[in-house]
């Protein structure tokens, strides 16, 4: 790749208003390379993309004339279907509700991905690889952005071939027609296991489960301070902050739903307000 | 913690990273392929 380098695209007029791209410090985003080197994005993108689009429509008429999509019977509100499962593409957040609390996994995750994609081009102030396929010299955004990705679809498989009668973990090899026993999994809070666990009060190890996830978030938002410290240098306080909450969040969140799976660990913290 | 357990944790692990590794061969040979 060229050299990338800070050379002002327009000549900095007292007179002349600029657009808020040129009020970010480090430069005017764009590429390095000269303009006998580079393309009008019309026609010569939006053209390729418009027969993108066109290839994809077809795609899709001969895939909804294939494959059929059948209305099941008229809805009954004596036999209301068990499991009851959203269409698929909601399935990630129907299955994010066994996990948190309504307004959390059906407002507020979402929400929290909706903005966070939405900063993206605020936060991200690297330069490297605009305007092309890049993953060499932008490998942390590129596997962090296949993480999320991934962390939505892992969710949608498990709600479209893992989830059963009651909402319950079914493998393909299990009996699907058969109710799994209620009492087989007994979830417990994590503050009843350290109240038991350490032999402490109730409030105490409430006190201790705030104090976790603070470290959680805390080292989070440490360890590459202290040890990326270009990275902190690069994007600044409010960036960083910014970059690392969002981060952290989507960190916690398949974490607290493993060490629900796995440990049958019911809630990590308990606040009058809202359980995670 | 029993099989089961385990089992789902392993499935949510490898198909966590199955899934990803799909997106990042993508990303990969975008960029190859795109390259003069």
């Amino acid at each position: 790749m060229a050299d990338q380098t800070h050379a002002p695209v327009a000549a900095r007029d007292p007179k002349k208003t600029y657009g808020l791209a040129d009020l970010v410090r480090g430069g005017a985003p764009g590429t390095a390379r000269p303009p006998e080197e580079t393309m009008f994005t019309w026609p010569h993108l939006v053209y390729v993309e418009f027969l993108a689009m066109l290839a994809s429509t077809v795609v899709l008429i001969v895939l909804s004339l294939l494959s059929g999509a059948p209305l099941e019977e008229a809805a009954s509100a004596d036999t209301t279907p068990n499991p009851m499962k959203a269409p698929w593409y909601f399935l990630g957040l129907q299955e994010l509700l066994v996990f948190f609390d309504p307004w959390l996994a059906g407002v507020v995750l979402p929400g929290l991905i909706i903005v966070g994609l939405m900063v993206i081009p605020y936060i991200d102030i690297n330069p490297k690889g605009i305007g092309q396929y890049n993953y060499t010299d932008r490998k942390f955004a590129v596997l962090t952005f296949c993480y999320g990705l991934a962390l939505w679809y892992i969710f949608i498989v498990v709600g479209v071939y893992l989830r059963g009668l009651d909402w319950g973990w079914y493998w393909p090899w299990d009996n699907w027609k058969l109710h799994k026993e209620a009492a087989a999994v007994s979830l417990i809070d994590l503050e009843i296991i350290m109240m038991q666990g350490l032999g402490i009060a109730q409030s105490t190890a409430n006190l201790l489960t705030y104090l976790i996830t603070g470290a959680f978030y805390a080292i989070g938002f440490t360890i590459p301070f202290l040890f990326f410290r270009k990275f902190y240098d690069a994007l600044g306080f409010v960036r960083y902050n910014l970059m690392m909450f969002f981060f952290m969040t989507m960190m916690l969140v398949p974490l607290k739903v493993m060490i629900r799976l796995m440990f049958n660990i019911k809630y990590l913290l308990i606040t009058p307000w809202f359980k995670i | 913690m029993t099989a089961q357990n385990v089992g789902i944790g392993l499935f949510l692990v490898v198909g966590t990273g199955l899934i990803m590794a799909v997106f990042v061969w993508l990303a990969i040979w975008l960029e190859r392929s795109f390259k003069k």
